[in-house]
């Protein structure tokens, strides 16, 4: 298959795949909620994207995806585009520099994502509105567990980039 | 590390990041207004998001009528689908009625409340993260909604528009501490504040706050907005379901069930204009 062809393929994939996971978020069929803890499903997608793109493409796959959220999400002006750039190019640097290429690495960096996305949404959005005991029982019941349960879906997408990286070393 | 600090990706990473925070920060100052990349983004994608949510409640119909085992249902949709031509002409009548059924609905509110003015929307995403359940609907500034506009159903208030874009809109609702509403008892009179909580919020209840220590409220009561803010007087809200004391003992406080059943809309109506209204904007949805 030509090199170029290759990568439009693949490119088309990615597109396809954060349109996909970023629409259907917003809609009933990705509600996954466990004890009325939510998730969302576009960091350890990011995650896994980032660890084999650049950091350019990481930032540039963080941006469409956190607009895309952005025009759904309660409240937030650039929130999600601002913080899932940051983490686009923090994990595709990372994995470059400070971890390995493998899934404890991956399982690590996802659980860090996760627990900046949540806090720092905590922080600017329900710090204040809620009052101080609302805020830190959002905190408590909202926000840390909806971390730990989006970066335990590190697993599909981490397997899925791999194979995709496989994929193109064999076509 | 470092050489990826000198490098072009970064100056390009760095130049995203300061043109949207400074978005983010003009926005905010300004609020009420969904950001000018999140409205293009939200106006490209409102047909898809239109679409899943439409493919999600056909699924849910589906689903339903399986499970309710309405087996005539079923043979029914059999024999539909023979009648496919006849169908297709009787298409556009079907659409109609759904609509006049749906308007049906709001005629006694608009006639009760002939300053009212109506557009009906449709819900096209929710923000399952947030436990308030705010959602968008299909319409924004280019269809006369503005910010703080009412949401309601032909149950009950809903919420209201807390940012407006040109296609859509973000709708907060009374399950949210964000929303402070002047309220009403309407058996006793006695008045309060409706505003959300995290605890009840979960099981779809909001609180009636601030209600005096002498007040008459009773379980099985109905609260109606009060007229005081951004809401017209006597729109239902909810029943009261459990009364209780405040945590320092000065007043009393009911935990109310909304009559608009928030976790099922599809349709809402929006009042864009009505007597009184944007006398008292400040504080509201900030």
């Amino acid at each position: 298959m030509p090199k170029n062809l290759k990568k439009v393929l693949i490119a088309t994939f990615n597109v396809i795949i954060f349109f996909l996971i970023s629409l259907l978020h917003y809609s009933d069929f990705l509600d996954i909620k466990i004890f009325g803890v939510g998730t969302t499903l576009l960091i350890p997608l990011l995650v896994a994207f980032s660890l084999w793109h650049s950091p350019l493409a990481s930032a540039i796959a963080g941006v469409l995806s956190g607009m895309i959220m952005d025009s759904s999400a309660h409240g937030s002006y650039c929130f999600n585009a601002i913080v899932l750039l940051l983490l686009g190019t923090f994990v595709s640097v990372a994995s470059s520099t400070l971890f390995n290429k493998n899934l404890p690495s991956a399982i690590v960096i996802s659980l860090i994502c996760s627990v900046v996305y949540y806090v720092s949404q905590w922080a600017i959005f329900h710090t204040f509105s809620e009052g101080v005991n609302n805020g830190l029982a959002f905190l408590l019941q909202i926000s840390l567990p909806s971390a730990v349960l989006t970066a335990l879906f590190i697993f599909p997408f981490y397997y899925l980039y791999k194979y995709i990286e496989k994929l193109k070393l064999k076509i | 590390m470092r050489f990826f600090f000198r490098s072009k990706q970064f100056k390009v990473i760095l130049s995203i990041l300061i043109a949207l925070i400074a978005v983010s920060v003009i926005f905010s100052i300004i609020g009420s207004h969904i950001s000018p990349q999140a409205n293009i983004i939200g106006t490209i994608t409102a047909p898809f998001r239109s679409a899943v949510n439409g493919i999600y409640s056909g699924i849910e119909d589906f689903v339903s009528a399986y499970r309710d085992g309405n087996k005539l249902m079923l043979e029914n949709a059999e024999l539909e689908a023979e009648l496919n031509d006849l169908r297709e002409q009787l298409a556009d009548y079907h659409q109609t009625q759904a609509e006049n059924e749906f308007y049906k609905k709001y005629l006694k509110i608009a006639e009760n409340n002939p300053d009212f003015k109506f557009t009906a929307a449709t819900l096209i995403s929710r923000d399952n993260d947030d436990p308030y359940q705010s959602f968008v609907i299909n319409k924004g500034s280019l269809n006369g909604v503005s910010a703080y506009d009412p949401v309601i159903t032909d149950a009950g208030l809903v919420g209201f528009i807390s940012q407006v874009g040109l296609t859509t809109s973000k709708v907060t609702t009374v399950l949210s501490p964000e929303l402070s509403l002047g309220a009403l008892d309407n058996r006793t009179n006695d008045s309060g504040v409706i505003s959300g909580d995290l605890e009840i919020a979960k099981s779809g209840k909001t609180k009636f706050y601030n209600l005096a220590r002498s007040c008459n409220v009773a379980i099985g009561d109905y609260v109606i907005t009060s007229g005081e803010g951004i809401f017209p007087k006597g729109l239902l809200i909810g029943k009261i379901e459990a009364i209780g004391n405040d945590k320092y003992n000065t007043s009393i406080y009911a935990t109310v069930t909304p009559f608009a059943d928030i976790s099922e809309l599809r349709q809402v109506m929006i009042i864009t204009e009505f007597d009184g209204q944007g006398n008292v904007l400040d504080g509201v949805g900030d």
